[in-house]
């Protein structure tokens, strides 16, 4: 258990007392496993972020619930209507959301990258906390997403040690297997590797050649939307996820002439074949992001738009997503921001297939 | 003897487990052992006086009547420390007088207060002195009814209509003996553990006290004490807000002595991150300084956003090594 939970409950009760913290642990125990994590991640990144207003409709469903259940199979007299504790909630939340990124359990597969990456996805264009303990809270469960993402890209891209052949075997029959078993494990291990230095190739050359290959037009000579877009997907294609860290310099760097500008002037600028390029071809993927338009606000709005026509969308975004569209950042912040959310459709969609088996 | 307990909503009595987290439950306070009493009876029946030590209720928040504001939503929880005679009290009533008149629009606006008979008890003196000068004490001195529980003062303000935000403040109303004590003694940390979670933290001085050269040197020794055993027995996070509110400057023509600047110079060089000195007048007696002086800075130093760092500039090494290399191809 995180040693500092203790600490953090500071911002539910100025003197938590031993009882409180060992209840609230054991509830964190109960949501930080993988079971409760698949099936409310979405719902709970959520409530961490935006509290009841923006997810109303989850008050009386499973995502809320579950918390209040949790803390009341510990503490029964715990009320039910979740505004009553409602930063309690939020809290427990956040720290179980942390919990499980920190010491994920054993063989989880790769549930906690996609709950990092949806977490860095929401989080990392609202910059500001007018709540300074809530806040820092926020700001560690990004840290921890960030660093557990950037491990993962770390080993994945580690160039695999190729195995010895270990042929044994009395008869025929069994030799045969061996010699398949060991010949399938070096086959693994040199994709593997090719795979990383295929990355590298590509990265490298895309890199020098500043030019998208979905649109057919270098970079400089795309506007600023376009370029934003269509650089982030290009290199969400290119790149094995979760990306390397430099990913964001490297499109920092292919966008730096491009100039600061709000999301209502970018989106202006953006061409539908660009805004395409955000759209997630899974269907399950693209129902989350209808549910939940917070959690990847930008891939949210590049379907509304396409949807619509472009019809006027600021106040409707502005409601569901509680983000400014006249807020201004450079146009590296918003292709990072469309990059975050490109990993994080990415890996939601090979997660749940490799979740089906499929 | 079954359990049972005072307070409505606890089921102890059917599961055993407290509502309040107490462990063992028979350390409640509101537990009650009387058998046959019924719950429609217990319901009804005035909390004891143990449970809170409010004894009028709407005074003062004790800890538990805290702790069920700042579950349900954020509080900020403001220390105001000082010693005897320091104006504490007095600020937080000018405070709400001047939240209460609107005086502190645009930027706040009174969104209410849990703690309303609280600050008309404490005004009743404002209201009733005689004469044309201010009385020599304005609020009575602060007691607590119970001598190791804090006391909170609330107060909601709605932040500029521009970005609407309701700010929780609970404010400690604590006897300057409190502070006096600390300074004494590291031992007194105790009971001020609380503040470590505060989102900020008001040091009081009176200006007249730390402008006089036979005081000066006192004041700013007690307060580097304070200041030290706040970071070290009590273990207030350095990067919390400190005010270093010099109070009764109408009687200095509302400037700062020079001696503030060496208190928060103190505080710096202790590791407080976060330091703003403000002169205040919450009453004057001065026609040229405005009553409510320095307050409205005194919430803006407190009421800082907490802002996640965005290292937009920073490149990584990798990044940089690729710069040199595609440096190198172009020149060569």
């Amino acid at each position: 258990m995180l040693p500092e939970i203790p600490d953090i409950y500071l911002i539910v009760t100025p003197e938590p007392s031993d009882a409180f913290i060992s209840q609230r642990k054991e509830a964190i125990k109960l949501l930080a496993t993988d079971d409760a994590m698949r099936e409310h991640f979405p719902a709970w990144i959520e409530f961490v972020h935006f509290g009841l207003p923006i997810a109303a409709a989850e008050t009386g469903s499973s995502g809320v619930s579950a918390i209040v259940q949790a803390i009341q199979a510990q503490q029964p007299s715990f009320p039910t209507d979740p505004l009553e504790r409602l930063l309690d909630l939020r809290v427990t939340a956040a720290v179980s959301l942390l919990q499980y990124l920190v010491e994920p359990p054993p063989d989880n597969g790769s549930l906690s990258c996609v709950v990092s990456a949806v977490v860095l996805a929401t989080s990392k264009l609202r910059l500001s906390w007018k709540e300074a303990r809530y806040g820092s809270l926020i700001h560690r469960l990004r840290t921890t997403a960030q660093s557990v993402l950037d491990e993962e890209a770390a080993s994945m891209r580690e160039h695999k040690k190729r195995p010895a052949p270990d042929v044994k075997g009395g008869d025929a029959n069994t030799l045969a297997a061996s010699i398949n078993t060991a010949l399938t494990a070096l086959g693994r291990a040199v994709a593997a590797n090719n795979k990383v230095d295929r990355e590298e190739l590509q990265i490298l050359w895309w890199a020098f050649g500043r030019t998208s290959s979905r649109l057919q037009s270098a970079y400089a000579d795309l506007s600023a939307g376009d370029a934003a877009i269509a650089a982030a997907a290009d290199l969400a294609n290119l790149m094995l996820l979760p990306p390397i860290p430099a990913a964001s310099d490297l499109l920092r760097a292919t966008v730096e002439t491009k100039p600061r500008l709000s999301l209502t002037n970018l989106i202006a600028q953006a061409s539908l074949k660009a805004l395409s390029l955000l759209e997630p071809s899974n269907l399950k993927v693209k129902s989350l992001v209808r549910q939940r338009p917070s959690l990847l606000p930008l891939t949210w709005l590049a379907g509304r738009l396409i949807e619509s026509d472009r019809s006027p969308w600021e106040a409707e975004f502005e409601k569901v997503t509680q983000l400014a569209p006249a807020s201004e950042h450079p146009t590296s912040v918003w292709a990072e921001q469309f990059l975050a959310e490109r990993v994080a459709c990415a890996l939601i969609e090979r997660d749940w297939k490799e979740a089906e088996g499929t | 003897m079954g359990l049972v307990c005072t307070l409505a909503e606890c089921t102890v009595a059917h599961t055993g487990k407290c509502l309040k987290s107490h462990s063992p439950v028979e350390t409640c306070p509101n537990l009650s052992s009387e058998q046959g009493v019924s719950p429609s009876v217990v319901a009804t029946q005035a909390p004891s006086l143990a449970t809170t030590r409010t004894v009028y209720p709407g005074h003062e928040l004790g800890i538990d009547q805290a702790e069920a504001i700042m579950s349900a939503r954020y509080s900020h929880l403001i220390g105001v420390l000082g010693e005897v005679g320091t104006g504490k009290t007095c600020m937080l009533c000018s405070l709400y007088l001047l939240a209460s008149c609107g005086q502190l629009a645009p930027q706040h606006r009174f969104a209410g207060s849990h703690t309303l008979p609280g600050y008309e008890s404490r005004l009743r003196d404002y209201r009733k002195w005689p004469g044309p000068l201010l009385p020599d004490r304005i609020t009575p001195h602060t007691e607590l009814a119970h001598p190791r529980t804090p006391g909170f003062l609330h107060l909601a303000l709605t932040a500029s209509p521009e970005a609407p935000h309701v700010y929780d403040l609970l404010f400690t109303d604590l006897p300057g003996e409190w502070t006096s004590d600390l300074i004494k003694s590291a031992r007194w940390a105790e009971r001020l553990l609380f503040l470590r979670r505060a989102d900020g933290l008001v040091l009081t001085f009176r200006a007249n006290q730390i402008a006089d050269k036979d005081t000066r040197h006192s004041q700013i020794q007690s307060a580097r004490i304070l200041l030290q055993r706040l970071r070290d027995s009590v273990g207030l996070v350095r990067d919390v807000p400190v005010v270093i509110g010099v109070t009764r400057c109408d009687l200095s023509g509302g400037t700062l002595p020079a001696a503030a600047y060496e208190i928060a110079a103190t505080a710096q060089n202790l590791g407080f991150g976060n330091v703003a000195t403000i002169a205040i007048a919450s009453f004057s007696a001065d026609p040229k300084v405005p009553s409510g002086l320095g307050l409205g800075d005194v919430l803006r130093a407190l009421l800082t956003t907490s802002t996640q760092s965005l290292s937009l500039t920073s490149r990584t090494r990798g990044v940089r090594q690729f710069d040199i290399y595609q440096h190198q191809v172009a020149g060569s």
